[in-house]
């Protein structure tokens, strides 16, 4: 009987599979002789002009133009602009989830059916938006002035007083804010404080933070995955790992309302959820998705416990994130 | 009508000084009037519905807020102060002293505009931060010391680097003025017995109070805004300032989009410092005569004799050179070769490579870029430049549009001084969405408009300074010869003005090419432009791309302050002549 199910189930999966291969198929030819797709993102262009290369090997006839926006905040209160004053934004934004939760709010995203498209569910909490990636913290060191085996592995040996004025990390408190969805909002905000006692220095972004534990400025810092990779692989003694819980940012993507080319894009996006598209993606950005396991951020992380606010908590994220953001900086400081 | 008349109702009859109000309003007034709306818009987007205070009451609510405005008023007087004394050192002993070499001391001097102040910045954290610092690592080996004498990371190295990232500014307002001093008020001084201190202080600073006072009004809104130097220097250690706050309002804010409400809540109390600082200004140069010191009479600037103190003037220049150029200069030469930022030791001078230029140069992004950047800069740069010529000219040298009209044009010039960049792009994406029948958004064209507001309060303000110095009996006098005003201005007020109309050119090319708020926010398909391309290698976690286009960045600039010193070599002779 079991095996009567699977079979039966392995038959949908297979017709479904065929049935959105031919549907994208039609998708595409049908992008063909549309503007090309439009894609509000924030990777700098060189870096995503090698995921549309490799999106074209693919679908050669569906054009992608990237316009790259700096952050999440500028890619929301683009789209909102473009939509109020001319009635459409670029077709693909790709942004946090409190950026295109707050679009779907407002009414600017297009409602997809995803399976059709052969798009895992796992990687849709919702019809508007489509896991694409994730900014996943970790801990980095120098590996000049810290010894691997002396590097933390668990939160409880980040917030060692043996830190104290040797820590740097990203001057918003985010990395709380997201443990604070598996640990508790309290417990978190204890774990915050103790952390700012260590005086930790505060950065930007995380990218110069990493290049100050590659020039040892800092000799350990809690950054993200994608934006250690850069000294890294240029040869700067950095070393880095995934804690015991992993707080993370998963990156979503969404096709907006009155999209010039609603097919390509639908078509573009399908693409990023295969393994080819996600590897393209990661090996372009640094970014790879967590929920899809061919991606080194998956193997990266592979049994930790993972720490991330639904979409649908954004407000609640924020308002946490707005306190714990005041404390870090109120106590920061060498 | 002959062209020659036209050109003669062009200046004489009122509709060029209104067509000029027009253009300000449109260039100033829509981005204000959108600022205004969006502080009392709940989500801070002027076409959100909703009207509401609680912008205000959140930020001048907050307690945090004046304890950041605090650190800012402090930081914002230490660099207008010292930007001032040094600058105003500087442009003394180029200008009015025998100074050998001042032509190279003028192009010295200059230079560091070009650098943009992040990477100054980045600069003096690898020569002086207490833990990786090269001027501290020299030190602690020479001496033996236990712990670093230097630390960047405190509101003293804030206050430091952003006086070297100033200097430039105060030099291009000052230098004019002190070349425009008739030497008879300081040789009657000395005849009366006046010793130095008290020819600075009953000559020098009443004469050139309006150049101080608008490089003062300039430097302290600037104080408040810049972020490159606090973002880098003082954040890491948990000092923020009032902009701080307006980048974490921009790009971090929590809920998902840019709180421009409390960013416009917060530029209001720039615009009410600037209408302050707008209202002593027009108060000062009331009686413009009273700053006139090129009259109808020749004259040749007087240069005072350094004698043996001419090797201590030299070595100021050349310790400015250093610290504000040189060193870190040198500093990105280094990273710009080193495949990871890492400070200077032998173990990095192994692995030093040019694989960093040539990924520049073989990327047709940053040539594109380097296009966009070279005539984008030298338009506005080319446009500001004439709008301040004919702001100044009409407010300091006509009747039209009556005193309030007048006053209304010159605080109009001076507004965008207080708008944050974030602001004016926002404003700019609005209204040309809105215009779709201008169709320049996404393009360089919205960079021009940008810039050429952005930059009209410094260009002013260097043109008014120079302008009240000229005595209306110059142009009375072409009249009587049968000139036209047209004639006037070009042949009697440009050449005067020249090196200030050129300095404020250069300085508008300088600030444009390094720019990155307002292009980053306007940012298209196909206008990105140098200053984004480089923060593009810095944000993307590739700051050796980053300096090598620095690098570029400075030669090129280089260059182009030698031709705008030539320029001004050329006024010499006029004045000689």
């Amino acid at each position: 009987m079991i095996k009567k199910l699977l079979a039966a189930a392995f038959a949908f999966g297979a017709a479904l599979g065929q049935a959105s291969a031919q549907s994208l198929t039609e998708l595409a030819k049908a992008a063909e002789s549309k503007p090309p797709v439009t894609w509000y993102e924030s990777s700098p262009s060189e870096q995503t002009d090698k995921v549309i290369n490799a999106f074209n090997r693919k679908y050669p006839g569906v054009k992608v133009r990237h316009t790259r926006l700096i952050g999440g905040n500028e890619l929301a209160v683009r789209a909102v602009q473009e939509m109020q004053a001319r009635g459409y934004t670029g077709d693909v934004l790709t942004g946090g989830a409190d950026h295109t939760w707050q679009l779907k709010e407002r009414g600017y995203l297009e409602s997809v059916n995803w399976a059709s498209l052969g798009v895992p569910k796992t990687l849709t909490p919702s019809p508007y938006i489509m896991a694409t990636a994730a900014s996943v913290y970790v801990v980095l060191w120098n590996t000049n002035k810290v010894k691997d085996a002396e590097a933390p592995t668990t939160w409880e040996e980040v917030l060692s007083p043996k830190w104290t004025n040797r820590m740097g990390s990203w001057v918003r408190a985010a990395a709380f804010s997201q443990l604070a969805a598996t640990q508790g909002p309290d417990t978190a905000l204890k774990q915050l404080n103790r952390y700012v006692a260590l005086k930790p220095m505060l950065f930007k972004s995380t990218f110069p933070l990493a290049q100050a534990v590659g020039s040892g400025e800092v000799d350990l810092g809690i950054g993200f995955y994608h934006s250690t990779l850069p000294p890294m692989n240029a040869g700067a003694p950095i070393k880095m790992r995934a804690l015991d819980i992993v707080p993370m940012h998963i990156i979503y993507s969404a096709i907006s309302k009155n999209a010039r080319n609603a097919q390509g894009a639908r078509v573009f996006l399908a693409w990023l959820a295969t393994e080819e598209g996600a590897l393209a993606y990661e090996d372009a950005t640094g970014r790879g998705n967590p929920l899809l396991e061919k991606t080194k951020t998956a193997q990266f992380i592979k049994g930790k416990k993972l720490s991330e606010w639904a979409p649908e908590k954004s407000d609640e994220l924020g308002a946490l994130s707005e306190h714990y953001n005041k404390v870090l900086e109120a106590g920061a400081g060498r | 009508m002959s062209p020659r008349s036209l050109r003669s109702v062009f200046l004489q009859r009122a509709w060029l000084p209104l067509g000029l109000l027009a253009l300000l309003l449109y260039l100033v007034a829509v981005p204000l009037a959108l600022l205004l709306v969006s502080s009392f818009k709940p989500t801070g987007l002027p076409f959100d519905e909703g009207f509401s205070l609680q912008n205000f009451a959140i930020v001048y609510g907050d307690a945090g807020f004046y304890a950041l405005l605090r650190n800012t008023l402090t930081f914002a007087l230490g660099c207008t102060v010292c930007a001032l004394v040094v600058g105003g050192v500087l442009a003394w002993l180029v200008e009015r002293t025998d100074l050998p070499f001042r032509a190279t001391a003028r192009v010295m001097i200059a230079l560091p505009m070009v650098l943009p102040p992040f990477l100054l910045a980045m600069g003096w954290v690898l020569l002086a931060s207490p833990r990786t610092g090269w001027f501290n690592q020299l030190a602690q080996d020479a001496f033996g010391l236990a712990q670093a004498p230097l630390n960047i990371y405190t509101m003293g190295g804030m206050i430091f680097v952003e006086t070297l990232a100033l200097v430039p500014s105060v030099y291009l307002i000052l230098s004019n003025a002190f070349r425009n001093m008739d030497p008879a008020l300081e040789e009657a001084g000395m005849t009366c017995g006046a010793r130095w201190p008290a020819m600075v202080r009953r000559i020098f600073i009443p004469l050139l109070s309006p150049a101080l006072l608008a490089a003062a009004a300039y430097l302290l809104i600037v104080g408040f805004l810049v972020f490159d130097v606090p973002g880098t220097l003082g954040m890491p250690v948990g000092l923020f300032v009032v902009s701080s706050r307006i980048v974490y309002l921009a790009t971090d804010q929590s809920g998902g989009t840019s709180a421009y409400g409390l960013i416009a809540a917060i530029a209001v109390t720039f615009l009410v410092l600037l209408l302050a600082l707008a209202w002593s200004y027009r108060r000062l140069t009331r009686q413009a005569n009273r700053f006139v010191t090129v009259t109808g009479k020749g004259f040749r600037p007087r240069q005072l004799r350094l004698g043996a103190m001419k090797p201590v003037a030299v070595a100021l220049v050349l310790l400015y050179f250093v610290l504000a150029v040189l060193a870190p200069l040198g500093l990105l030469i280094w990273t710009s070769l080193t495949p990871y930022l890492a400070s200077i030791s032998w173990d990095m001078a192994g692995k030093l490579t040019l694989a960093q230029h040539a990924a520049v140069f073989s990327n047709p992004r940053v040539g594109a870029a380097a296009w966009t950047s070279m005539w984008v800069s030298m338009l506005s740069a080319t446009l500001v430049t004439l709008l301040a010529l004919l702001v100044a000219w009409t407010v300091l040298r006509t009747r039209a549009l009556g005193q309030s009209g007048r006053n209304l044009l010159d605080v109009l010039s001076f507004m965008p001084l207080a708008i944050p960049g974030t602001m004016i792009g926002m404003a700019l994406i609005y209204m040309y969405l809105t215009l779709s029948f201008v169709p320049i958004y996404g393009t360089a064209w919205i960079l021009v408009i940008a810039y050429v507001t952005v930059y009209l309060s410094f260009s002013t303000r260097t043109a008014s300074a120079s302008l009240i110095q000229l005595h209306p009996e110059l142009d009375e006098a072409a009249r009587t010869c049968g000139a036209t005003p047209a004639m006037t201005v070009r042949r009697i007020v440009l050449p005067l003005l020249m090196p200030a109309l050129a300095g404020a050119w250069i300085w508008v090319v300088a600030h444009v090419m390094r720019e990155l708020s307002t292009a980053l926010l306007l940012q298209g398909d196909d206008n990105v432009t140098l200053a984004v391309q480089l923060w593009s290698y810095w944000a993307g976690g590739e700051p050796s791309k980053a300096a090598a286009v620095g690098v570029w960045l400075v030669v090129v600039m280089t260059v182009i302050t030698i031709i705008w010193q030539r320029l001004s070599a050329r006024r010499d002779v006029v004045f000689s002549g």
